[in-house]
């Protein structure tokens, strides 16, 4: 427990919402937002204890929570469903709880569910979209959709604090999408140096790696023949002792 | 680094409460600015509203018990400090001017009243309410409701702890 305690931070933006609302006399609300984000994120919190994933940091934004997660990429997408679902679940027993509450919490959870970059809702969108299209399209298509989104909203919103929070946001998405083929090389990565096991299996027509799938095993069909996943992802990274 | 975040301050508060004993005039002007003035939040919440939008985007305002009503009454006199509005019996009393609530509670000669600090700096109290429908630090808007009120309302209006004449917010 101590150590979760430990790994908690406060984005610089998050202390400039609390001075904002301290001097504008908003206290109940404030007390009433940091109640309900604490609540989404044990939400979040109790699936990854459940599931034994690993937390790097839990980070305080000025819209909510943000659990970031040190774990594979090619964990089991039902996990990940379930551990982005607690959240906004657990807001919803707030809600039926407390009725009277739903003025703050009901904003809050439709806010969480908008697919921008790291709230709640791109990643439940990036989950759909790894079950129909492959993972490395999948990530960039939730990306641009978040980019856009943002930028809709951008223009759509004159508030200080949300246009704040909007521009946050742009930055986040543009840090991922920067990091994109990092992320598609580890993604690869693990699937090369650990045994991962998937009980579902696609066969792939050429030997593109951008072709594959998260929570699947893959067979490539090149030339008459059908090749492992191990075996064209041991010459992708396998340089035998050569310096390239 | 914890421990000395820690250190520091419990050091810084045994600073404080040395020199308070120490040196009377100061601590007599601490207790003064402590208890007697009070930090206007109304005042920039109005401001933050003008320049920078809501504090606090996105609530969901229909449910917060807005009923915009303005506030009537058949008759007006001198009552204490303040005036005496003559309404019907169970009126439900509006905001006259929006700000938060500082006081919640009894006051002698007022009954069960509740005290609004509007942008002005101005302690808006409401006496003499049967039932009270708003709650310690709330932020409470123009035309939303106070509370409940049987025949006879009690009004006063202060700023800086002295009362001002009524003539300006009721007429």
């Amino acid at each position: 427990m101590i150590h979760i305690l430990n790994k908690i931070s406060f984005h610089p933006l998050f202390y400039l919402i609390t001075i904002v609302m301290l001097i504008t006399g908003l206290f109940k609300h404030f007390i009433l937002f940091l109640f309900i984000i604490i609540t989404h994120e044990l939400g979040h919190l109790l699936a990854i204890l459940i599931f034994k994933w690993h937390i790097k940091e839990i980070v305080f934004l000025p819209f909510g929570g943000l659990i970031l997660i040190e774990d594979d990429i090619n964990k089991p997408l039902i996990e990940e469903f379930i551990i982005t679902l607690m959240g906004p679940l657990f807001q919803l027993i707030i809600l039926y709880l407390f009725p009277r509450l739903s003025y703050i919490s009901i904003p809050l959870l439709l806010f969480n569910l908008i697919p921008l970059y790291p709230l709640d809702g791109f990643k439940l969108i990036n989950i759909f979209f790894n079950k129909i299209i492959p993972f490395k399209y999948s990530y960039l298509l939730s990306l641009i959709i978040s980019f856009i989104l943002t930028f809709i909203l951008l223009f759509y919103f004159h508030n200080f604090l949300v246009i704040l929070s909007l521009i946050l946001i742009l930055f986040k998405t543009y840090e991922a999408y920067k990091i994109r083929k990092h992320y598609f090389n580890r993604f690869l990565l693990e699937r090369y140096l650990k045994r991962l096991k998937f009980r579902k299996k696609k066969v792939i027509n050429g030997l593109c790696l951008d072709r594959m799938y998260r929570d699947y095993k893959h067979d490539f069909f090149f030339k008459n023949k059908y090749y492992d996943e191990k075996e064209i992802l041991n010459n992708l990274f396998d340089f035998k002792g050569k310096v390239c | 680094m914890k421990f000395s975040k820690l250190l520091l301050t419990v050091i810084l508060f045994l600073i404080t409460l040395i020199t308070l004993k120490k040196n009377s005039d100061l601590r007599n002007k601490f207790y003064d600015e402590v208890y007697n003035s009070s930090f206007n939040f109304a005042y920039v919440n109005s401001l933050y509203t003008k320049f920078l939008g809501e504090p606090m985007p996105f609530l969901n305002e229909t449910t917060n018990m807005v009923f915009n009503e303005k506030l009537v009454y058949d008759n007006i006199d001198d009552y204490m400090d303040g005036a005496v509005l003559t309404v019907g019996s169970n009126y439900l009393v509006p905001v006259l001017d929006e700000g938060i609530v500082i006081f919640v509670g009894e006051k002698e000669n007022y009954g069960k009243c509740v005290i609004i600090e509007n942008s002005l700096g101005v302690d808006i109290l409401y006496g003499n309410l049967s039932n009270i429908n708003v709650s310690m630090y709330d932020y409470v808007k123009e035309g939303s409701l106070v509370g409940e009120v049987n025949n006879k309302l009690y009004m006063t209006f202060t700023k800086d702890g002295e009362s001002i004449s009524y003539d300006t917010y009721l007429k």
